[in-house]
């Protein structure tokens, strides 16, 4: 802990500057002292847009990037360990085309999402997706013994997802095929100030319930045979870094869409900062690791000297992919592996 | 510590419930202060032998006791300070330092957060001085040498304080000196530390060396244990290894093809 505490300190700085950049910068231009105004409960002067914008679009905005970045790099991380894959993030196990498919049948196959009641059955549309998966995984994971062979079952169910939702967008309208799309590119923009509370609560409780398997998830880096004879029952710590990873996913791309990347790279340049893969720094570390990239990509899906808007999804690889790219490259780290 | 095993039958169930046994009617016993080796040709159900010891699967049938009690009765956590494992598996600890892989070892002794008091500290470095790796505490798992690496998993077994240690071929990727080592140190470790240590093992050689018995298991043999002299001396030991063409030569203590193959 002491060998790290300087990681700590600049993570955290860096999430402290990067959620400000969140708030303070975006696609509508707000002067700097104008923010601080409506921040600080003076704001009855400023633009009635503008107050709209920082506390009811920003603010959430900054807040769902913090949680959902945290959320899934933290599962990431959870797979890999427990998949013995460096290469296993959220998208892997089928949980999030489990999310995917949800929304598919209610965008594709009912009216879509236009109105409010739309919007909530999309997210419990993929909540349901996310968590059959989810316990069709668990329900595996009792019969077959191997991780291996529960990794290759997680991608086979995704693919049968992935050909039920292409079915569904063959036979789809144009529109509504553009609304599904739309959907896939991910959007931190969309939990609500209504519905921010449930959304950071029950991320909340999956990143607690993450810390709390630290001491198992450092004996299966030793494998499970051993991490069996340390003591650790191998089958309910199974089912429960399986439910902590799919709830965070569940909820995460329910609300954002499926965000690719942040899962799978963060975990990498926690290990990269911190030169260890001992969890008791690694999972703090890429809790906020994943936060502050999170907050990143967001601010980069604003294009500068612009009011465009990028899909989050075609940011997150831009910064994801060299540092995947690096992991494999670098040998001295992908003999964290070994 | 005595593990004593008794009319054991090992082996799997099928998909039906049926019981498909590798080996039966095993009986064995190991004191602290022994070194066992368990010697046998490949497929005759060694692995599976110390995978039902150390309860990683269910036996057919028999009872495995430690000091008189049922291993079954141990709960996980009472079982992990009772038998300590070193395994052939592949492990993914490449970046965590040396003490941070000793340090697992104190996992069954250690509370809910796994935090290391200072007399974990203290038994973890105990264990790395009496393996002989000290000097590398703080380097990476994965800039190990295979013997190095073993030595790390022998001291996190010691950390794990057991008194019977298992081990999985443990001298199986070892070069030729490093193999000696490993066996001279865990025949120190069963004297000075009074453990009971079985360790399955192609190395006949160091074997007959270097235990102090020898447990041998062969298709269509009965499972025997003894000194390696006995079980040399009334010609047991040879036919858990000769095959056509090859025979076991008492003078060398060693195998080798039968003359009339070579000529």
């Amino acid at each position: 802990m002491k060998k790290h505490g300087t990681t700590y300190v600049f993570l955290i700085i860096a999430l402290l500057v990067l959620f400000a950049a969140n708030i303070a910068y975006g696609a509508v231009r707000i002067p700097l002292k104008d923010i601080l105004d409506i921040l600080t409960g003076n704001g009855a002067n400023v633009n009635k847009a503008w107050s709209f914008i920082v506390l009811n679009t920003r603010i959430p905005q900054a807040v769902t990037a913090l949680f959902g970045g945290a959320s899934l790099a933290v599962s990431g991380l959870l797979l890999q360990t427990l998949f013995k894959n460096p290469l296993a993030g959220p998208s892997i196990l089928g949980i999030s085309d489990g999310a995917n498919l949800g929304v598919a049948i209610i965008m594709l196959l009912t009216g879509g999402i236009g109105s409010i009641a739309g919007y909530l059955a999309t997210v419990m549309a993929a909540l349901a997706g996310a968590f059959v998966i989810l316990i069709i995984i668990i329900l595996f994971s009792r019969r077959v013994k191997s991780n291996v062979m529960l990794l290759i079952i997680g991608i086979m169910i995704g693919y049968i997802a992935s050909s039920a939702i292409s079915i569904l967008n063959y036979h789809a309208s144009v529109d509504k095929v553009h609304q599904y799309v739309m959907w896939g590119m991910g959007d931190f923009s969309s939990v609500s100030l209504e519905k921010l509370p449930f959304f950071s609560i029950s991320c909340i409780a999956g990143l607690i319930l993450s810390v709390l398997l630290i001491k198992p998830l450092n004996a299966f880096l030793l494998g499970e045979q051993y991490a069996e004879n340390l003591g650790v029952n191998i089958k309910s710590t199974r089912i429960m870094i399986l439910f902590c990873t799919g709830l965070l996913i569940a909820i995460v791309t329910a609300f954002c869409g499926p965000i690719s990347f942040i899962g799978l790279a963060v975990p990498h340049i926690a290990r990269l900062l911190l030169g260890t893969s001992n969890h008791n720094q690694l999972v703090p570390v890429t809790i906020l690791s994943g936060a502050c990239i999170a907050l990143l990509c967001n601010v980069f899906t604003v294009v500068p000297g612009t009011n465009t808007i990028l899909p989050l999804n075609a940011i997150t690889p831009i910064i994801g992919a060299p540092i995947v790219i690096y992991v494999i490259v670098n040998k001295k780290n992908i003999q964290y592996f070994n | 510590m005595e593990l004593t095993i008794n009319n054991l039958s090992i082996g799997y169930f099928t998909r039906g419930g049926k019981r498909k046994p590798v080996r039966e009617n095993i009986n064995l016993t190991l004191k602290s202060g022994e070194v066992a080796c368990l010697l046998g040709l490949n497929g005759v159900g060694k692995s599976t032998l110390l995978r039902t010891i150390c309860r990683f699967q269910k036996k057919l049938g028999g009872e495995i006791l430690l000091d008189g009690k049922n291993i079954d009765d141990f709960t996980q956590n009472e079982y992990a300070m009772m038998i300590g494992v070193v395994l052939t598996d592949r492990t993914n600890a490449g970046g965590i330092s040396v003490y941070e892989l000793v340090s697992l070892g104190r996992q069954p002794h250690t509370g809910f957060f796994g935090h290391l008091s200072k007399n974990d500290h203290e038994k973890v470095v105990e264990a790395m001085e009496a393996v002989g790796i000290l000097d590398k505490a703080s380097r990476y798992v994965s800039e190990l040498s295979d013997g190095e690496r073993q030595k790390a998993m022998i001291a996190k077994t010691l950390a794990q304080e057991c008194p019977v240690m298992i081990l999985d071929e443990p001298t199986a990727f070892l070069d030729a000196t490093s193999r000696i080592e490993a066996m001279i140190l865990l025949r120190k470790l069963a004297k000075e530390q009074n453990k009971a240590i079985l360790l399955s093992t192609h190395d006949l050689d160091n074997a007959l060396k270097m235990a102090d018995k020898l447990w041998l298991m062969g298709d269509n043999l009965d499972t025997v244990a003894g000194t390696p002299s006995e079980l040399i001396e009334n010609n047991i030991f040879a036919p858990y290894f000769e095959k056509r063409g090859i025979v076991f030569d008492k003078t060398t203590k060693s195998l080798k093809a039968s003359n009339e193959r070579i000529n």
